[in-house]
């Protein structure tokens, strides 16, 4: 796995980290977690002529909350996301969505940045994080710091980033949404979901605002099921919500969802299981489940 | 290469690596702790989970790098200074919880690390603790027996929330 002409690097500050970025472009990967990259590194690390490891900048690892708004650290990791009482009352949402995440050993080491660079269809921090209408906080060296919506970013297998820019932060508004994370797996506990479905219902003076719903596992990046929020936007809840929930449901899985067959689930499984999980997540977010 | 400096079982070692080697690759032909095994050697089967400032993580995703300057148990570094086996690594055989053993290393120390968090763990945290780590003798029944055994020991013997490996630093060169 050794590559004798590839330049490490292990800045303690960002701006080191920005200009090396910079200066090796597409040549250059950024090291974060490692749980994607030090396997792929051992196979086809021919093309990456120097790797930047980010884990010495402290100011990437930090989360801070202040005008209404969580900024976490694109090195936080999955278990301190899951034990953090900070995101738990914050971004309850996301602490869900990391918790169920991977092992207790991946957990530890996988970060928020990662998962969303790696543009994984069915990363579970993406997914929630779509739903909570989070923004990615880029910069490039020279250039300050830009924000662009998560939702905008995401193609397959990766993101709209350009070579030189590193995703530093996250963003995520903190508000009153009631939510829920809903998630299939061919067996309980430590496998990629095979579908996985993220709701926010904002509350707006006690009555149901605007819904968000995100799907992962459904196509090939983490989308936001818009055609189902809309059928929820235009539509009101009666009693525990069980039909319109069932509408919205359907709403995702015909008209949102693009899901493919591969060899863990079918496409028509999977659009099953966004209508089903979809429905199921509207509900437990009204009866008030976090 | 990069100097690094680990404290594997309470034993530093100052060493040079290439900074893609990994922390598995560094413990097993480096420095001959072959008790932590590779298995997929991709993050999933959890055989070479080594404790690293007390946290169990997977050695074939760690960079030897980032390990520097911190505190490494492998399953070598589990039984005390007399010999004498650890809580788990006891429950482990006397509950028949392996056997062909290329787990077991991995397992005892994610279970030592899952224990020290959550001292009287539940038949399902003990399920999702273990859930990295694969077994494909046992089906996991004698395991999660283990486990619980542990605990009772842990928590008999004053040693409930401990965390696993030696107190003790010694200086040393390889």
């Amino acid at each position: 796995m050794t590559t004798a002409s590839m330049q490490y690097f292990e800045p303690n500050f960002l701006d080191e980290a920005l200009v090396v970025l910079d200066r090796f472009g597409p040549r250059a990967k950024a090291l974060a977690g490692g749980t994607r990259l030090v396997p792929s590194l051992r196979e086809h690390s021919g093309d990456i002529i120097a790797l930047v490891n980010l884990k010495r900048i402290a100011s990437l690892a930090s989360t801070s909350i202040s005008d209404g708004r969580a900024r976490i650290g694109a090195l936080v990791t999955a278990a301190e996301l899951a034990q953090s009482p900070v995101i738990a009352s914050a971004v309850p949402l996301l602490a869900a969505a990391a918790a169920s995440m991977g092992s207790r050993q991946v957990r530890q080491l996988a970060t928020i940045g990662g998962n969303i660079c790696s543009g994984d269809a069915a990363s579970d921090l993406t997914v929630a994080l779509l739903a909570s209408n989070a923004a990615c906080v880029l910069a490039a060296s020279g250039h300050g710091e830009r924000r662009l919506p998560l939702r905008d970013v995401l193609v397959p297998g990766g993101t709209i980033f350009a070579p030189g820019e590193l995703l530093v932060a996250v963003e995520v508004p903190v508000t009153e949404a009631r939510t829920d994370y809903q998630k299939m797996m061919t067996r309980r506990g430590f496998e990629m979901a095979l579908v996985a479905i993220a709701v926010a219902i904002d509350r707006d003076r006690g009555r149901t605002g605007p819904t968000r719903i995100a799907l992962a596992g459904a196509g090939p990046v983490c989308m936001r099921a818009t055609n189902a929020e809309d059928v929820a936007s235009t539509s009101a809840p009666a009693g525990s919500g069980r039909e319109w929930a069932a509408r919205i449901g359907a709403a995702a899985a015909d008209r949102d969802a693009m899901p493919e067959s591969d060899d863990r689930a079918s496409t028509a499984y999977r659009r099953q299981l966004v209508a089903v999980l979809t429905a199921r997540a509207l509900v437990a977010a009204l009866a008030g489940a976090k | 290469m990069q100097p690094v400096r680990l404290c594997v079982n309470g034993v530093e070692f100052d060493l040079v690596v290439h900074p893609l080697e990994t922390l598995l690759r560094t413990l097993r032909d480096t420095l001959g702790f072959s008790g932590t095994k590779e298995g997929c050697g991709t993050g999933y089967c959890g055989a070479c989970t080594v404790l690293v400032d007390g946290d169990a993580v997977n050695a074939c995703l760690f960079l030897t790098v980032d390990a520097d300057r911190k505190e490494l148990v492998t399953i070598e570094g589990l039984a005390g200074a007399d010999g004498q086996l650890h809580p788990v690594q006891a429950a482990f055989v006397e509950n028949g919880g392996l056997q062909c053993g290329y787990c077991t290393p991995g397992m005892i120390l994610s279970a030592a690390s899952l224990l020290a968090a959550t001292p009287d763990p539940s038949d399902d945290a003990i399920r999702a603790g273990l859930s990295g780590n694969l077994c494909r003798c046992t089906g996991y029944q004698s395991i999660v027996a283990s486990v619980h055994d542990a605990a009772q020991r842990l928590r008999d013997s004053g040693r409930a929330g401990e965390r696993p490996g030696p107190r003790a630093r010694i200086r040393s060169r390889a």
